[in-house]
């Protein structure tokens, strides 16, 4: 489980995130809603390490972020962040020469899936091949949870539907996902769990299926309740 | 598996290249030279280095020659440079910097020492622009060579408004109290100069207070137009105890050396300084007496220089140009003139004189012969010529041939090496 | 090969391209404008030869000047000996600040990635160490194997009544830049580039305080640099230190900047430093 406690940060003088406490469980699509400046990005990126706290703290299973974490957690930043010059197949050798959790055998798989061509730069890459290259950057890896930055943001349609696809099969069956979005309408339908962020906090955090069940909301209906109250 | 090759490669070229660069570097050596003796006794070498440049156009590096081998500045290891003072050899302030680096740290002067002390002083500067009224008085600074704990002590010097400058000149021990030697001077606007005068203090080393003063009359009345310079004739060490202050005394006159017109009525004049009168004084610091010795006055040509020094008892006079050295040795006892030689190039076997250096106990004379450079050294008690020697190429350049590489060896100086 | 050496691979790979540049860029305007200036000074030869009659180049040196040095040669072909020195070291002091800033440019920003490599972050700092004096040690090899190159070409062009040929080694002792770049004893060369090792480390450390404090960054980068320089010059303002004291003072200053910045680094990749 992923634990997030009290977290604060502070850019300057602007408070990003102010107290924010929530959970995202293994086996279990989180999805964190807010709109741009909501402070989803730089949560992801702090529980990655990539950026610091002020104040707060992060768990996974129960221990503090560490070395050890990038053989545990993965991550889908929102660009592709590798160097313009390098190859696709480069990039695959790249992780597969660092990670002992890299699995060479999913990640050619993928790349087929995908229909992506090794030998193509990284700078030439569409928008939406850039995406899927990413994405298959952290499913080859064999780690308990995958975060997600926008994962579907500005991609054509058709890479969408493929990037769908996989959140469905088995590659993330077991995993803990955390994943951003402020456009939820597209995934309403295949995440667990929603935590509703506004202006750094933590307005609402529920299990959809419940919520659907108990209150007959949509979690869009959720959204509209929560931030226009 | 190619990066990994070629950044072996690379760090392996970087290695090799470097590495051989350096080993091969410090096997190429300048040719290395001895001091050699030529007549006379060998052991007067033993401590002799005489140092100054070798050319190999286009290059050339400094270069000290010694009877134990040649030294290059080139050659010394990295910490070599830092530890030998390869440009200014100051024999007795190197030995003390070495006995004593602490005391010597302060400052690297010193003025008198004997068994059981080492003694420097400072004058206050002249010029304290900071100050309303300046300071004029002695910083001393005493360590005790068997405890090795020092000492300061400032003494205050009666103002004296004759003068715009000053300074210690010569430092001894009398008993219980020190007396300074204090040069004073009057440089007025335009370079002209008032009266210098010596005076002595005696200064008492508990409390700093000055017991007593005199100055030292050389005799000489500068008239008008006339100036009257006093300089010391110092020993090779300043600092052992002296029973003598040695002054050197010159009576200047401007005179109008030429006078030309030219075609259009211009003047021209050219004035020049003429030496009216010159004497030795000196001082006994045992009886206060002044002892003075009226010295020949001989006119200078360009290629004349002279020099006096003071060379164990004696004072040497010596007019020097490349061919040829006049010596005149002045006894400071008796204060006579005890001996004068006139030795030409040819009479040391020599092309031309190079230089004269005075050592604690011998007259150095360097010399080049037609295609080496040669020293000679003279017994002060005397006169006599008691040392010859030169440069030669040492025996582990065998088989070169000698004399193009010496004849690129130009020796200017020498000191004594401790 | 563990980690460190991987990264440190990566980062010599990701700059060979401009590396080979610089290197080419030395060997032709060295060698090249070398190579011109002798040509053109015996063909000038040449005909001042076929003008006046001469036969041998003896009878040109005893009208003209001869015996130019090796040394004067390379004067004469100056800015194209020292030029591509001064732009190399210039290249090379760019990338001391580029190496680290490269990674955050533009909208692949490689830091992400770096970062989250499950290695010590230290070994980011050791891998871009490494190179940058890789590629220092390189170009100082480079020029020493060049050397001896333009000598030969001098003797093979200028005849030996006119051209005074001698050693790389003298050469290099009495050439103002040279004898920087190229020391005159090994003891030297280690001090020389152990100065700048440490001085990369502090620079580095610098950028990370910036990289991860931005604007206020600046500010202690600026301050952080400026203190080590004055720690490292200060000693030289005593005059009571000997020379040999002085050394070992500046040694030992340098060491404690060199581990005070590797430290400070590391406590920035590892708890400050922002992408």
């Amino acid at each position: 489980m992923i634990e997030a406690i009290n977290l604060t940060k502070k850019y300057g003088r602007r408070t990003v995130l102010r107290g924010l406490s929530f959970t995202a469980e293994k086996g279990r699509i989180t999805c964190l809603i807010g709109i741009n400046g909501a402070g989803k990005s730089t949560l992801l990126k702090a529980i990655m390490g990539l950026t610091p706290v002020s104040g707060g703290d992060i768990r996974i299973d129960g221990s503090p972020i560490g070395k050890g974490l990038y053989e545990h957690v993965a991550f889908v930043p929102d660009t592709l962040t590798l160097p313009p010059s390098m190859t696709v197949a480069g990039s695959l050798r790249f992780m597969g020469d660092f990670y002992r959790s890299w699995n060479p055998k999913r990640a050619a798989e993928l790349l087929d899936f995908f229909r992506l061509n090794p030998s193509d730069r990284i700078s030439s890459l569409s928008k939406g091949n850039a995406a899927k290259l990413n994405l298959l950057l952290g499913l080859s890896l064999d780690t308990d949870y995958l975060l997600m930055d926008e994962p579907f943001s500005g991609i054509d349609l058709f890479s969408r539907e493929q990037i769908a696809s996989v959140f469905t099969s088995d590659l993330i069956e077991e995993r803990g996902v955390l994943l951003t979005t402020h456009e939820v309408g597209e995934i309403e339908h295949l995440i667990d769990k929603a935590v509703l962020l506004d202006r750094g906090e933590v307005r609402r955090e529920f299990w959809c299926e419940e919520v659907r069940q108990n209150e007959g909301k949509s979690v869009i209906d959720v959204m509209r309740e929560v931030y226009q109250s | 598996m190619k990066k990994y090759a070629i950044a072996a490669v690379f760090a392996a070229f970087i290695v090799l290249v470097i590495g051989i660069y350096y080993v091969q570097a410090a096997g190429e050596r300048n040719p290395q030279f001895r001091l050699v003796a030529t007549e006379g006794d060998a052991k007067e070498a033993d401590s002799l280095v005489l140092w100054g440049w070798y050319t190999d156009a286009p290059y050339s590096e400094r270069v000290k020659v010694s009877a134990s081998g040649s030294r290059y500045y080139g050659e010394l290891s990295y910490f070599g440079r830092m530890k030998e003072e390869f440009i200014h050899n100051v024999p007795p302030i190197d030995r003390l910097v070495r006995q004593y680096p602490d005391f010597m740290r302060e400052d690297r002067t010193a003025d008198y020492q004997d068994d059981e002390l080492l003694v420097r002083v400072k004058s206050d500067p002249w010029f304290q622009a900071d100050k309303a009224d300046a300071t004029r008085g002695l910083a001393f600074d005493f360590l005790d060579k068997r405890t090795k704990r020092t000492r300061s002590l400032r003494a205050d010097l009666p103002e004296n408004a004759a003068f715009n400058g000053y300074g210690v000149i010569d430092v001894q021990r009398s008993g219980d109290s020190f007396k300074v030697a204090m040069y004073y001077e009057n440089l007025r606007a335009g370079g002209t100069r008032g009266t210098p005068e010596i005076r002595i203090y005696d200064v008492n080393p508990e409390n700093g207070g000055i017991t007593g003063s005199v100055t030292v009359d050389s005799g000489l009345q500068p008239a008008d137009g006339q100036e009257l310079i006093l300089r010391e004739v110092q020993s090779y060490d300043w600092t052992l105890p002296s029973g003598y202050l040695v002054l050197d005394a010159s009576l200047m006159e401007v005179r109008k050396i030429d006078e030309t017109e030219s075609a259009n009525g211009v003047r021209a004049s050219a004035a020049g300084q003429v030496e009216v009168e010159r004497r030795l004084v000196v001082y006994r610091y045992d009886t206060g007496t002044v002892d003075v010795v009226t010295l020949p006055v001989e006119p200078l040509n360009e290629q004349t220089r002279e020099s006096l020094y003071r060379v164990g008892a004696e004072v040497l006079r010596i007019r020097l140009s490349s061919e040829s050295a006049v010596i005149q040795g002045y006894g400071l006892g008796d204060m006579k003139l005890h001996y004068e030689k006139t030795l030409s190039a040819r009479d040391l076997q020599a092309e031309s004189i190079t230089q004269s250096v005075a050592g604690p106990n011998r007259l150095y004379l360097l010399l080049q012969e037609q295609d080496r450079p040669a020293v000679a050294a003279m017994d002060p008690e005397g006169g006599n010529i008691v040392f010859r020697g030169e440069a030669a190429l040492d025996d582990a350049e065998e088989g070169k041939s000698a004399s193009p590489l010496l004849n690129n060896l130009r020796l200017y100086s020498l000191y004594m090496r401790e | 090969m563990n980690r460190y050496g991987k990264l440190a691979l990566i980062e010599l790979h990701r700059f060979w391209k401009v590396y080979a540049a610089l290197l080419a860029m030395t060997l032709v305007s060295q060698a090249g404008g070398f190579f011109y200036h002798l040509r053109t000074y015996m063909n000038g030869v040449h005909r001042q030869m076929a003008e006046r009659g001469f036969r041998t180049y003896q009878e040109y040196r005893e009208v003209f000047r001869g015996g130019e040095t090796f040394h004067s040669f390379v004067s004469f072909a100056e800015p194209w000996f020292s030029g591509p020195v001064v732009l190399c070291a210039a290249a090379m002091i760019f990338y001391v600040f580029f190496i680290w800033y490269r990674d955050w440019l533009g909208k692949n920003t490689f830091i992400y990635r770096l970062l989250m490599l499950p290695t010590e972050r230290l070994n980011l700092f050791w891998a871009k160490l490494t190179a940058i004096m890789a590629f220092v040690l390189g170009l100082v090899a480079f020029q020493i194997v060049l050397l001896p190159v333009h000598l030969w070409m001098f003797r093979q062009i200028i005849p030996p009544e006119l051209g005074i040929s001698e050693s790389i080694f003298a050469f290099v002792r009495n050439h103002r830049l040279f004898q920087i770049l190229i020391p005159g004893t090994f003891p030297g060369f280690l001090v020389s580039y152990g100065t700048g090792l440490m001085s990369v480390t502090v620079v580095f450390a610098s950028v990370l305080i910036e990289r991860s404090f931005r604007l206020k960054g600046l500010f202690g980068a600026i301050l952080y640099a400026a203190a080590c320089g004055t720690a490292m010059l200060a000693p030289s303002f005593s005059d009571r230190l000997y020379p040999l004291e002085l050394f070992w003072l500046r040694f030992g200053i340098g060491i404690l900047l060199l581990a005070v910045s590797v430290a400070l680094s590391w406590l920035l990749l590892k708890r400050k430093i922002t992408v």
